[in-house]
């Protein structure tokens, strides 16, 4: 499955954001392939409106499953919901490597 | 780092005496805003200078090319701004009017029409007198106050903080409870309404803490002129009593406030006893709630 | 006729100037005038009015609802739409009406007539009395972004209901943006209230640079008037806008208003400024 985790930049070393709608970018994490893909969110950075909803359709375009952010603005929440999209949250500085890792240990999110 | 909103719902109140008061008072502890980008004024009694200003572009005006146009007034049809009219045998879009939305752009046949960005203002970051920094803005004549400025200055406010000696924001408002003032109170942390004693300040109060309940923010009080009509500010204090919410000061109908502010100075900065009393009363509770 | 009452700075007495110029004016000319007060985010007119609320009704803009049988996901809606109100998901489009400004480019553009425009209310509009002096207002729901959509229709709904039989008073909201200069559209004259305060003058600029966009006659009433409107004199002769009256500065008005009475039955001196304002405006609009 694909699961998004908000990225101030690209690679496994970049830092997660903890924005989501107005997040620099996505790393999306393919559980299967365990690979990543980086896409840029800047248009919705600079949105001076409606930047949680229209990141919802993002994940939803690109299929997500799950979304890794620090915090979810209440806009966000509903359409990402409305989707069956998952809000999974962390804490503090992490890479993406980091965040990656605690998935697969289960200390983030609920991995079937 | 945590940041105050100073807001009234009514003009005139006294919103942008208080955050001078708090802002000389701080002196550096505060990273200060100003997002009353209509008509701001905290710049005037901070002694703004070595402003550094940057163009605001948002949203978009249409303009007709009339060397492309063939007066076909399919345009002046759909605008539902009423921005387009057709003057001396020409269609002309009226700036001050336009709203932006491309909808002419969209439909116009000859593709005559082009969106230019609109120049909205300027963002200005500023040293005050008292040593702190101060983000603010000005907003074009006839431009939009959208909030979107508004929006520009607090993005400012958040960038500065992290390499700021600050500890505390403190952003004076605007009248009112539309787009500005909701652009101003996202993520806050608290906000301080500046009443007075009359029936308009406690109707605007009202709609001003729906809107800051709405938001989930927590919200405090000061009476300003509260001896300009005693029984009046017995009502406030009832109903603040009545809704929890705390009362952090009551600041008399004098005339140090007319004078400082004549004199481009902060109330605090005429050494008034009393006034000073209860303004070391609002700094206790301003460093209490926020840091 | 039609005259705005602004300012560029808010608590400067465009109440106390409205209100007590709607009664004046129907006194000394014998006629019906109708107040308005258009600062629909925080509407006080009402305070000072004399008479009670006579009725409220429910306003409403337009956004688009989305029909999801039409549609055939070609995006259009969301391409066109410039304020991020459109928001396309691979099985559904999302309409965000809090930011819709009501523009209809996505409802008639879609190919497929899946948006159709509806109505979501954005606040109420009220009427007061019933004999020479009428009232109107309207309260903007709190949360409603823009004051703009409420402003145009109760003014709309107004003039269409009394036309010109009556002389107008538009009590416009504070600030040199948007509400004020729909506020001021098509109107015959703007008074702008300024107080001599360093803020009040540097908002009194700002306010005349704005009205002098529209090419509305215009003249400044002062209020609170006192040893430094001096400034006041020398900033309005650099525009070239007429000082119509004078409103002296009083505790015992502050503490009066406070309590929401008509100033004029009071207080002498503001019936006999605001009599020459009267006088000033007969004079100025004729001669237009």
């Amino acid at each position: 499955m694909i699961i998004a985790i908000t990225s101030k930049g690209e690679g496994l070393n970049s830092v997660a954001d903890h924005h989501f709608g107005r997040a620099e970018g996505f790393t999306f994490y393919n559980t299967e392939s365990d690979t990543i893909e980086f896409v840029s969110n800047l248009s919705n950075k600079n949105a001076s409106q409606g930047a949680g909803t229209q990141s919802a359709a993002i994940m939803a375009h690109y299929k997500v499953k799950a979304v890794v952010s620090g915090s979810f603005g209440p806009k966000a929440e509903q359409s990402l919901s409305a989707q069956n999209i998952k809000m999974w949250t962390f804490k503090g500085e992490l890479t993406i490597q980091d965040i990656i890792e605690q998935i697969k240990a289960g200390k983030i999110g609920d991995i079937e | 780092m945590k940041e105050l909103v100073v807001l009234s719902g009514k003009g005139g109140t006294g919103k942008t005496s208080v955050s001078g008061a708090l802002a000389y008072l701080l002196g550096k502890n505060a990273l200060l805003g100003d997002c009353d980008v209509d008509a701001s004024n905290l710049h005037l009694v901070t002694g703004a200078k070595n402003t550094i200003s940057e163009d605001f572009f948002s949203g978009c005006i249409a303009e007709i090319n009339n060397l492309k146009c063939t007066n076909c007034g399919r345009c002046a049809n759909i605008c539902r701004f009423n921005a387009i009219e057709y003057i001396n045998n020409t269609y002309v879009i009226n700036p001050m009017h336009c709203e932006g939305c491309g909808y002419c752009y969209e439909i116009c046949p000859k593709e005559a029409i082009i969106l230019n960005p609109g120049h909205t203002g300027y963002l200005k970051v500023s040293e005050t007198r008292f040593g702190s920094t101060l983000v603010h803005a000005s907003l074009n004549i006839g431009a939009e106050n959208s909030g979107k400025l508004v929006s520009r200055v607090r993005e400012k406010l958040n960038q500065i903080a992290d390499d700021s000696n600050a500890n505390l924001i403190i952003t004076d408002g605007s009248p009112g409870i539309g787009c500005p003032v909701i652009a101003t109170i996202t993520g806050a942390s608290h906000i301080l309404i500046v009443t007075e004693p009359g029936m308009s300040a406690l109707h605007d109060m009202e709609r001003l803490i729906k809107l800051a309940q709405a938001f989930k923010i927590s919200v405090s009080c000061i009476i300003n002129k509260y001896d300009i009509e005693n029984d009046l500010t017995k009502n406030i204090e009832e109903y603040l009593k009545q809704n929890n919410i705390p009362l952090w000061g009551k600041l008399p109908y004098n005339d140090v406030f007319r004078i400082a502010v004549s004199d481009l100075k902060t109330a605090p900065e005429l050494n008034h006893e009393l006034i000073n009393k209860e303004f070391k009363k609002i700094v206790e509770f301003v460093k209490n709630t926020l840091l | 006729m039609k005259i705005a009452i602004a300012s560029g700075k808010g608590g400067t007495g465009k109440t106390l100037v409205s209100v007590n110029l709607a009664y004046l004016w129907s006194e000394i000319y014998n006629t019906k005038t109708v107040l308005v007060d258009l600062d629909v985010e925080e509407p006080n007119d009402h305070v000072f009015f004399q008479e009670k609320i006579s009725s409220s009704t429910e306003v409403f803009r337009p956004v688009p609802n989305f029909i999801k049988e039409r549609c055939i996901f070609c995006s259009k809606c969301h391409d066109v739409c410039r304020f991020n109100a459109i928001t396309m998901f691979p099985d559904t489009v999302i309409v965000s009406p809090e930011l819709c400004h009501s523009c209809y480019a996505c409802a008639e553009l879609c190919p497929s007539n899946a948006l159709i425009m509806t109505h979501k209310k954005n606040g109420v509009i009220r009427n007061y009395g019933k004999d020479n002096v009428l009232l109107y207002d309207g309260l903007l729901d709190v949360g409603e972004a823009s004051a703009v959509p409420l402003i145009t229709e109760l003014k709309s709904q107004v003039l269409s209901k009394h036309n010109n039989s009556v002389d107008y008073f538009f009590d416009s909201p504070p600030g040199t943006s948007c509400p004020m200069i729909e506020s001021i559209r098509d109107v015959d004259f703007v008074i702008l209230v300024a107080e001599p305060t360093p803020f009040g003058i540097h908002d009194m600029d700002l306010a005349i640079q704005t009205v002098q966009l529209s090419d509305t006659p215009l003249g400044v009433v002062i209020n609170k008037d006192n040893e430094n409107s001096q400034k006041i004199y020398e900033k309005c002769k650099e525009y070239n806008v007429p000082i119509l009256a004078a409103i002296p500065h009083k505790r015992e008005i502050a503490s009066f208003l406070a309590n929401g009475g008509l100033a004029i039955r009071k207080f002498d001196e503001i019936k006999i400024s605001l009599t020459q304002l009267v006088e000033e405006l007969k004079i100025r609009i004729n001669n237009n």
